[in-house]
């Protein structure tokens, strides 16, 4: 589980979160949707030390963010928005440079495994500088998901990737939950995160105005007779 | 156009903290003064023993750095410019000429930047001596640069090819300096003449921009695909590297090592650093200059200065990636130790060099010993500093590049100022920029 508690995170004239508190279960998979600027890659970079200056607490079970945060590197995977990757090495390099650092036991086994999973088999040898977007989407999450850690947060990286890499992605990220994961996932595919996530959070100018369960939003859904997107776009400009 | 591209360093200076700016400030006040002393008693020494009168000085001084610019020129509008992302965004929209030159204005004078602070900070200390000739050299200088911007513009708007382009420039230089030769041996009047050359041309220039309809930006500014042609090097393999070191740090040495020697050109920049090292030792070697090993240490030092400093050129080191440094369990000292390997054998091998011509001119083995000493110390803090940058500042390499300039400089001016204590200082610099390093690293 994932623990904020009063987290408030300010730019030099914007508060980019206003004293959040949220649980992220462990053995879901979490959403965080929200409009563009809503607050949710703050939120998430915060929860990986990459904004380190926020107030309140972030802790991951009994591990303090600013505290143990080698031991949340190790069980920790993170797959951000930007596709900045290093050019001159191969998918395949990369994966293994990953695997190496986490420790990955049989780390050809798990790149095989991703490979697969992500499709890009045939690929995965060839340079990073030669591959497109959406391969480069491919290869940032599946550094996210070397070694299955424990803890997994996808911050709008699953925009780009093709269907099957997505259909195989789903059921994964299904079983891992199942397995006690904490995997949160950040996107603006309303489809995908009604599909996928439960609970899902919607967020909108720093902090989070409804924690849907799927049962809930299922209710919501045929009390007021509207879909997700509409619903979402409700709460949106009410907030 | 211009406005807007002036925007971006304005905007980029308003986002600076005050203590920033101070520093900035500071620094440069402090460089300022260093340079304006030492000139002007350089200049006061010139114009009282040598002979030399204050307008012949701007003269010298005008012509040596429009040489530079006639030089610079060409490869700036060849390679730089096109390779700037507001020309790669731009280039898509419909461009006026006016446009057009306003962008070529904007890079040009950026990449020619330093030559115009030197060229200001060199002509500075004159205003004091004779402000006539201070100011009759930065008008000279701003006219020539125009001028010499013009036809290097008409020249690359309008080339078949970039060979032809090369051979215009080569063709005007050599025009440039035979007049500049004449109107100096023949009667004494040198900027009359090169000023009067290339007005004409520019005259020439000017004309042509205004009948012409033909200055095609694509031509200018190509499509990436046409100058981004590069020769990766796939053989190099994370297991053609010979594993010597602990897991993490191996793999983060070949990281390193795969990362910078499979990019063409970074690959370009060590071979031509080694060959002008070479040139520049042979070149003393062969030379008779009174202190030739001095010279020798020195060059060779400037060159491995200069080298390093295309680290901050993400054409040459890729920045690390955010989540790279901070989401992924390894420690500080891997990555530390990891990059320090993948440079230092190349610091080995221009030591070696340097070592063979010391003994191949004939130094007994104590000046050997003494002056490879200082070279290899030299080195290792140029690389000490280097990678504590590229650490510290890993996802903005223009910063880190501004600050290993700015500490070398004030490395070498402490050491060479104050023997006793400005070592000691630098010392304690180092270990404190590691200590940042290291802390940031942590956060």
């Amino acid at each position: 589980m994932i623990t904020l508690h009063d987290v408030s995170v300010e730019y030099e004239n914007l508060t980019a979160l206003n004293r959040v508190s949220v649980q992220f279960p462990s053995g879901k998979i979490s959403g965080l949707i929200g409009p563009n600027g809503a607050g949710k890659s703050s939120l998430l970079k915060s929860c990986m030390g990459l904004i380190p200056e926020f107030s309140g607490t972030i802790r991951f079970g009994e591990h303090d963010l600013r505290k143990d945060r080698h031991w949340i590197k190790e069980h920790c995977g993170y797959a951000p928005e930007d596709t900045i990757l290093p050019s001159y090495l191969k998918g395949r390099e990369l994966l293994q440079l990953i695997a190496t650092l986490r420790q990955t036991v049989q780390p050809d086994e798990e790149i095989n495994r991703l490979c697969q999973l992500l499709h890009f088999e045939g690929k995965e040898n060839e340079l990073i500088v030669n591959y497109s977007h959406g391969m480069r989407k491919k290869i940032s999450v599946g550094v996210a998901l070397v070694g299955k850690p424990d803890y997994l947060i996808i911050d709008e990286a699953l925009n780009g990737l093709d269907s099957l890499a997505l259909f195989n992605l789903k059921h994964d990220l299904q079983n891992q939950a199942g397995e006690g994961k904490t995997i949160i996932i950040s996107s603006h595919i309303l489809p995908l995160i009604e599909e996928w996530c439960d609970p899902i959070m919607i967020m909108n100018k720093g902090t989070i105005i409804q924690t849907f369960t799927k049962a809930e939003l299922h209710d919501k859904q045929s009390q007021t007779k509207q879909t997700f997107e509409e619903i979402f776009i409700e709460m949106i400009n009410n907030s | 156009m211009l406005g807007y591209l002036l925007r971006q360093p304005c905007n980029a200076w308003k986002e600076l903290g005050l203590l920033h700016k101070i520093e900035i400030i500071f620094l440069c006040a402090i460089l300022l003064a260093f340079f304006f002393g030492r000139l002007y008693s350089l200049y006061v020494q010139w114009l009282t023993s040598e002979g030399l009168n204050a307008f012949l000085l701007v003269d010298y001084l005008v012509q040596g750095f429009i040489l530079l610019i006639f030089i610079n020129g060409p490869f700036i509008l060849l390679y730089l410019v096109p390779r700037q992302n507001n020309i790669i965004f731009l280039r898509s929209q419909p461009l006026s000429k006016n446009h057009f030159f306003q962008l070529c204005v904007y890079f040009y004078t950026k990449y020619q930047f330093i030559t115009i602070a030197l060229f200001i900070g060199a002509v500075l200390p004159l205003f004091l001596l004779d402000p006539c000739a201070g100011g009759l050299g930065l008008v000279l200088f701003v006219t020539y640069y125009l001028l010499v911007f013009l036809i290097q513009t008409i020249f690359v708007s309008s080339r078949p090819s970039n060979g032809h382009f090369l051979m215009y420039n080569v063709l005007l230089l050599g025009v440039y300096l035979i007049v500049l030769i004449i109107g100096y041996y023949v009667f004494f009047a040198p900027f009359l003449f090169t000023i009067l050359f290339l007005l004409l041309a520019g005259v020439i220039a000017m004309a042509l921009i205004k009948k012409m309809d033909w200055i095609h930006p694509e031509l200018v500014f190509p499509l990436k695909s046409k100058w981004d042609k590069q020769s990766v090097s796939g053989l190099l393999d994370f297991t053609s590297l010979p594993k010597l070191l602990p897991a993490q740090i191996q793999v983060l040495f070949n990281k390193e090592v795969l990362g910078l020697w499979r990019n063409p050109s970074y690959r370009r920049l060590k071979i031509i650093t080694l060959v002008v090292f070479l040139l520049l030792l042979l070149l003393i070697q062969l030379s008779t200059l009174p202190d030739r090993h001095m010279w020798m240490t020195i060059l060779a030092a400037a060159a491995i200065w200069i080298h390093y400093s295309h680290y901050f050129s993400e054409k040459y080191v890729q920045a690390e990636p955010h989540w790279f440094m901070k989401t992924l369990p390894f420690r500080f000292y891997q990555l530390w130790t990891s990059k320090f390997l993948a440079e230092f054998l190349f610091i080995m091998l221009l030591l070696l060099c340097f070592w063979i011509f010391l003994l191949a001119s004939g130094l007994d083995l104590s000046g050997q010993l003494h002056l490879t000493g200082l070279f290899f110390l030299f080195a290792t803090v140029v690389l000490v500093i280097v990678l504590n940058f590229q650490i510290l500042f890993f996802d903005d390499p223009r910063w880190s590049g501004l600050a290993y300039h700015v500490t070398i400089i004030f490395i070498l001016f402490l050491s060479i100022s104050d023997f006793l204590v400005g070592p000691l200082i630098s010392l304690f610099l180092l270990g404190f920029f590691y200590y940042k390093t290291y802390r940031s690293f942590r956060t």
